[in-house]
C-alpha cells in the first residue's frame, strides 16, 4: 500500500472514528437525559 | 598454566567488550542519571536504562532467543501483546472521561493532534524508511508510550528500543517542548479566552461510554481492540463502583508490576549493533518532530473550530490533544494562567488530552489495519 494512501486513509479514519464518537456521546446523553426525566416523573 | 589462564580470561566478558559497548553503557547510565537526577519518566526510564546496561554485558546471555530471561519477558510479555493492553488497564481505570462528556466537541482537538503522527508517517518514508518503520516512528507524535511499543512491536520491532526510549523522552519534556510552540501559534488575547462550563454529565452516562465506545471504535478499527478494550474495562471498573478491588489493582499492583516487565525488556533489545546506527538520530529527531507538529495541528484545528462556532474554545487546548496524560493538560493550564490568572484550563484541557489517547489507538489501528492486511 503506498504511503499516500495510508496518509489520507489515516487522517480521514481517525476523523471519521471521533466523529463516530462524538455522535455517541450526543446520543448517550440524549437517552439518559430522557431515562432519568421519565424515572423523575414516575417518582413524583 | 598460562594457557589455563588464557582461557579462563576468554570466559570473562571483559574480552569481548568494545567501544559499542561502552557508548552503551553511558547511554544506558544516562537515562538512570535523569530517571534519579531530574525525574523524567523515572518508572519507565529507570527499567530501561537498566535493561541496556543488562543487554550490553558480554556473554550474559540475557537476551539469548529461547533462554535468556529478559528474552522471556520480551517474547511473552511485549511480542504477544500481553503488556502494553495491561498497562491500558490501568489507564483506563485512572481516566476520567467526565471533562470530554461534558464537552464532547473537545473530542476532535484529540484527533486534530493526530495529523502530526500521520505527517511525520509520510515525512520518514519520503526520508528513505521503510513503510513500516515510518508509522512507527510517527507514532511517536502521540506521545504515547504504551500504543508506540505496541505498534512497534508489531512493525518494526528492530525500532522498539528506540521509539520507546524517544516517546518517553518527549512525554517527560512536554513542559519544554509544548510551551515555545503555543505561545507562538496563539495571541495573547487567544491564550485570555474562557471556556463556557460544561454540562453536567450523569453517572449513567460515565457508565455507558466505555460500552458504547467499546463497540464503536472496535467495530470501525478491529486492530485498535486489543488496547481499546483494556483501556475502556480499565474505566467501566471505575464508573461501576462496584468493584473497587479490581479497580485499586488496576491502578496500582498491576500496573506496576507490568512496568517493571516493559522497562527492562525494552531496554535489553538496545544492543549496540542495532541501536548504534544512523538511522536512530533520525527517529530522534523525527519523533520531536511528530511530537511538536502534534501540538501546532491540535492548536490550528482548535482556532479553525472558532471560526465556525460562537462558542469560543481557548487554543491552547489543542496542544493537550497529544496524549501526555496529565502532563499535556497542565502545561495546557500554566501557559493559560500565565495570559490570565483567573483562567482555570486543567478541567477543560482533560477533555482533548484523554480523547488524544484515544485518537492515538485508533491511529495506531489504522496503520495496523492498512500496513498489515
Amino acid at each position: 500500500m503506498s504511503a499516500s494512501v495510508v496518509f489520507i486513509g489515516g487522517i480521514s479514519s481517525v476523523f471519521f472514528g471521533m466523529g463516530l464518537l462524538y455522535l455517541s456521546i450526543k446520543i448517550t446523553a440524549m437517552i439518559t437525559a430522557r431515562l432519568t426525566g421519565k424515572r423523575k416523573e414516575n417518582l413524583s | 598454566m598460562i594457557s589455563h589462564l588464557t582461557s579462563l580470561v576468554k570466559t570473562t566478558g571483559f574480552v569481548y567488550l568494545t567501544p559499542g559497548i561502552i557508548v552503551m553503557w553511558i547511554i544506558g547510565l544516562t537515562l538512570i542519571y535523569l530517571a534519579i537526577k531530574k525525574e523524567y519518566e523515572p518508572l519507565l526510564l529507570l527499567p530501561i536504562g537498566f535493561g541496556i546496561l543488562l543487554a550490553n554485558l558480554p556473554l550474559s546471555g540475557l537476551m539469548t532467543p529461547g533462554e535468556g530471561l529478559l528474552w522471556k519477558f520480551y517474547e511473552y510479555g511485549i511480542h504477544w501483546e500481553i503488556i502494553p493492553p495491561i498497562i491500558f488497564l490501568g489507564i483506563g481505570a485512572f481516566t476520567d472521561f467526565g471533562p470530554l462528556l461534558a464537552n464532547p466537541r473537545l473530542i476532535f482537538l484529540g484527533a486534530g493532534a493526530q495529523a502530526g503522527v500521520y505527517l511525520t508517517f509520510f515525512t520518514a518514508h519520503a526520508m528513505g524508511f521503510d513503510i513500516m518503520e515510518a508509522a512507527t516512528i510517527g507514532i511517536i507524535g502521540g506521545a504515547d508510550g504504551p500504543t508506540t511499543i505496541f505498534l512497534a512491536s508489531k512493525l518494526a520491532p528492530q525500532l522498539l528500543g528506540a521509539c520507546a526510549v524517544a516517546a518517553y523522552s518527549y512525554m517527560a519534556m512536554v513542559p519544554i517542548i509544548q510551551p515555545p510552540i503555543m505561545r507562538l501559534m496563539t495571541t495573547e488575547a487567544e491564550r485570555k479566552i474562557r471556556m463556557t462550563k460544561g454540562r453536567k454529565v450523569s453517572k449513567q452516562e460515565k457508565l455507558l461510554f466505555p460500552i458504547v465506545s467499546t463497540f464503536l471504535i472496535i467495530l470501525l478499527v478491529p486492530a485498535s481492540a486489543p488496547l481499546i478494550s483494556m483501556l475502556m474495562l480499565g474505566n467501566l471498573f471505575r464508573e461501576s463502583g462496584v468493584v473497587e478491588r479490581l479497580k485499586h489493582a488496576a491502578q496500582n499492583e498491576l500496573m506496576n508490576i507490568v512496568t517493571i516487565f516493559l522497562g527492562v525488556p525494552i531496554g535489553a533489545t538496545m544492543n549496540a549493533e542495532a541501536f548504534l546506527q544512523p538511522k536512530v538520530v533520525f527517529i530522534f529527531v523525527l519523533g520531536l518532530c511528530a511530537f511538536m507538529i502534534s501540538t501546532a495541528t491540535g492548536i490550528l484545528l482548535a482556532k479553525l473550530m472558532n471560526l465556525f462556532s460562537s462558542k469560543k474554545i481557548n487554543p491552547l487546548l489543542g496542544a493537550a490533544g497529544v496524549s501526555a496524560v496529565p502532563m499535556a493538560a497542565r502545561v495546557v493550564h500554566k501557559v493559560g494562567t500565565e495570559a490570565d490568572k483567573k483562567n482555570y484550563l486543567l478541567m477543560y484541557a482533560m477533555g482533548p488530552n484523554v480523547a488524544g489517547v484515544i485518537g492515538t489507538v485508533i491511529a495506531a489501528g489504522i496503520f495496523l489495519t492498512l500496513l498489515t492486511s
